[in-house]
């Protein structure tokens, strides 16, 4: 290091940079390599890096809400073997999962192009399913995934608890936790999931005397506890012509909601917001579209679609409240972004060129940089 | 009218009311208060102490052309044009000097217009920049290169 800086202040430049240019400076000197990969750096450095919203589609990603004009170059590793995978987000770090019950799991951080692979998870007979997300557990500094397991078989379907496992980053292994931990309910394969305040939240459905109710299925990643939140009555009938309920919030600090498409024509698709988490009472319909034939209505904003072949989908709630929706007009692929408040509906420019697609919040971040093993760069 | 003229004397007494500073090569001078009192250091020092203002306070770590820099951009409400003109060793002893006064806008001014010069820079410009010797060997430096060749695209010119 050059005589007259001190470290402190050397630490100031550093940490404002984004994490492809540390990994070239770790080739600066020495006590610059120890410096950028000091796990002490590391943490100063997620502290001061903001979140972005994170799009993916077709191994491309794009920080739509980014300052700069250039959107960094995040790339995924390729398994040729496997596509679609079931995609979590959590501050830095994405897991993917593979598979119908999500086998082959991996951990990376695309900012710096590293992953490590997981352990095999539980094996599972052919007549279930899994489903995974990646939390944080602020009391041990760590990530977690989690993989609920349930059972599809004909008889059985419904009647029983999901199998849980749960996997940190740290110990790199799984544990089985209790059964009955989650309460008896079928969280469908690829079921989205949408975060609250360290939770990670579900729409899992179960069968009470014959008939099947929707609910929302929590995991608390710290205490490693499930919660349920009650839907409003007309989400919570899982008639058969609902096709699609969902958790999509929220962005940082905003409310859960729950985006729905009901079914038949005309169908509606509504957006629902808990303003007082827990408080069944404070669910609220603040949102509908009406889709009649081909023709997409938004009675609220007094707009009109033609030539829309399927309901839109609801992406995510940004961390400025607009809710980001899938569009399907005249053959145009695009993203729309919704601000309930200011009643603005606007294309945000960006054509998404398959049906597949995640989203989340996203920190650029230099995690997984000082993991000594298991660590693959690509 | 009486409170217009109060406004304006107490404006006079804040104008002519300086701090003098000793610099590190013996250069005595007088800067205006309102810019002192962004010096953590001297103004805890002056909070403290009630002293008099015209014993000079000695900061034996910054020279008169930097402290000369620093009240340019405190004047020019952290102009980045004016910054521009500044070699790379004025702004490495700028950010020194606001690290050492304590002088938190600088500080995040000058530490992020050096982050945003070196983000795109080569690693032979880095160390040429701080005077960095290379200490490693030729073997190590292209093993990790190897691994991380996508960070080493895309770059400025040097």
């Amino acid at each position: 290091m050059s005589d007259f800086f001190p470290r402190g202040v050397l630490q100031e430049i550093l940490r404002r940079l984004p994490p492809k240019t540390l990994l070239r400076f770790t080739i600066v000197c020495k006590s610059w390599r120890s410096l950028i990969t000091h796990p002490s750096f590391i943490s100063l450095h997620h502290r001061n890096s903001p979140s972005f919203l994170f799009l993916q589609f077709s191994n491309h990603f794009i920080l739509p809400h980014r300052h700069s004009s250039t959107a960094p170059a995040l790339r995924l590793p390729s398994f040729p073997h496997y596509d679609f995978p079931n995609v979590s987000f959590c501050n830095g770090l994405l897991c993917m999962a593979y598979g119908y019950q999500c086998q082959h799991v991996i951990v990376c951080n695309p900012s710096v192009r590293r992953y490590v692979t997981l352990p095999a998870p539980l094996q599972l007979p052919c007549f279930y399913t899994a489903n995974i997300a990646l939390g944080f557990d602020p009391s041990k500094c760590d990530y977690k995934v989690v993989r609920i397991s349930c059972m599809v078989d004909d008889e059985r379907f419904g009647l029983s608890a999901p199998e849980v496992e749960v996997c940190s980053l740290a110990t790199g292994s799984w544990r089985t936790l209790d059964h009955g931990i989650a309460p008896v309910c079928y969280l469908g394969e690829g079921t989205s999931h949408g975060f609250h305040d360290g939770l990670v939240h579900w729409v899992a459905k179960r069968c009470v005397a014959g008939a099947w109710f929707n609910f929302v299925l929590s995991f608390h990643f710290e205490g490693e506890m499930f919660g349920e939140v009650i839907l409003p009555e007309s989400m919570a009938r899982a008639s058969l012509d609902a096709l699609v309920v969902k958790v999509v919030g929220g962005g940082i600090g905003k409310n859960l909601t729950v985006f729905r498409v009901g079914g038949g024509s005309p169908c509606s698709c509504d957006i629902w917001i808990m303003k007082e988490y827990g408080v069944v009472k404070s669910w609220n319909k603040v949102f509908s579209f009406v889709m009649n034939g081909f023709c997409l209505e938004a009675p609220s904003l007094g707009m009109r679609f033609t030539d829309v072949e399927i309901p839109p989908i609801a992406l995510c709630v940004t961390c400025s409240g607009e809710v980001l929706l899938l569009m399907d007009v005249a053959g145009r692929r695009c993203l729309y972004s919704l601000d309930i408040e200011k009643k603005t509906f606007t294309d945000v420019q960006i054509e998404v060129d398959t049906g597949f697609i995640y989203s989340g919040y996203y920190a650029e971040s230099l995690l997984l940089l000082n993991k000594a093993s298991g660590v693959v760069s690509y | 009218m009486q409170k217009t003229e109060g406004e304006e004397s107490k404006a006079e007494n804040e104008e002519v009311k300086q701090v003098t500073l000793m610099t590190s090569d013996g250069v005595k001078m007088k800067v205006e208060i309102s810019i002192v009192y962004e010096m953590e250091i001297v103004r805890s020092f002056i909070e403290v102490n009630d002293a008099d203002h015209s014993v000079p306070f000695p900061l034996p770590n910054v020279s008169s052309h930097t402290l000369d820099l620093i009240i340019e951009l405190v004047k020019n409400e952290y102009d980045d044009e004016f910054m521009k003109t500044f070699s790379h060793d004025e702004l490495k002893e700028v950010l020194v000097a606001a690290n050492y006064l304590n002088m938190k806008t600088l500080l995040d001014f000058i530490a992020t217009a050096i982050a945003n010069l070196l983000e795109k820079k080569s690693v032979e410009f880095i160390r040429n920049f701080f005077n960095i010797v290379n200490d490693f060997t030729p073997e190590e430096e292209a093993e990790i290169r190897k691994t991380n060749e996508w960070v080493f695209q895309d770059l400025d010119e040097d």
